[in-house]
């Protein structure tokens, strides 16, 4: 596979700071062979990985960045998500039970659902004290 | 744009309009509006999602966190007009199968 050239923003993880990265993704994506619903599906796994770094990697008296690195090439979008807060991996929870009825469903996990779905490849490492996510969706056929 | 939602009433249920997105930043909104009716003795709603572009697992939460209040209440909540990105995450939540979701406002206002 060709190394394309990423580039990356940084910016503090906190809420404030989810239009920019989202718009620094989708800005991107800005060309007549992605339709909309593809769009929308890269929304919605930027919304859903950033916002677990957003709220849960940093305790509040100690808060961080987050690092968000994106290329698109060879109609693959390539998204790399990176924080040096608390070890974690979304990929490890297990999946709530989705035939549960509305009284013993689970309110929470199923933003990692929607993510697997979503996405071709998504990978977790932990490296030199930093959680990476890895995440690869085709956008063009 | 953000999220819009209006209310109406139909027969005994009251029919919520939904226009625009569900993400972390406005799915409070519908859960705050749904509490307001269920408050006011409202407990038979309709989703009309034919407008809503994008849900997030924020959204799913609005709506579950309802579900659940209703159904203690022995209310209900349906939804019609599924179309989109707004259907394949219904699908893929297994909320489809959970929830009575119906093609038309009418058919859900029928049954």
């Amino acid at each position: 596979m060709t190394e394309s050239p990423m580039d990356t923003l940084c910016l503090p993880a906190r809420p404030e700071s989810l239009d920019r990265l989202y718009a620094f993704v989708l800005q991107r994506l800005h060309m007549p062979a992605v339709p909309q619903g593809l769009v929308q599906k890269v929304e919605l796994v930027l919304e859903e990985l950033l916002i677990n770094v957003v709220y849960y990697a940093y305790p509040p008296e100690a808060p961080g960045d987050i690092e968000l690195s994106c290329s698109v090439a060879g109609g693959v979008l390539h998204l790399v998500i990176a924080d040096r807060g608390k070890a974690f991996s979304p990929l490890d929870r297990p999946d709530p039970d989705l035939t549960a009825s509305i009284e013993d469903r689970n309110v929470g996990g199923l933003g990692i659902v929607l993510v697997k779905e979503m996405v071709d490849a998504i990978e977790y490492q932990r490296v030199d004290g930093r959680n990476v996510l890895t995440v690869t969706i085709r956008i063009e056929h | 744009m953000d999220l819009i939602i209006e209310t109406a009433k139909r027969g005994t249920a009251v029919v919520l309009t939904v226009t625009g997105r569900m993400d972390a930043a406005t799915a409070p909104e519908f859960m705050k509006v749904c509490d307001g009716l269920i408050d006011g003795g409202d407990i038979s709603l309709i989703a009309d999602l034919g407008k809503l572009e994008y849900i997030s697992s924020a959204g799913l939460r609005s709506i579950l966190a309802t579900a659940k209040k209703l159904k203690a209440i022995q209310g209900q909540i349906k939804f019609c007009n599924l179309s989109g990105m707004v259907k394949d995450v219904f699908n893929i939540s297994g909320f489809t199968s959970m929830f009575s979701i119906y093609p038309t406002l009418d058919e859900a206002a029928s049954h």
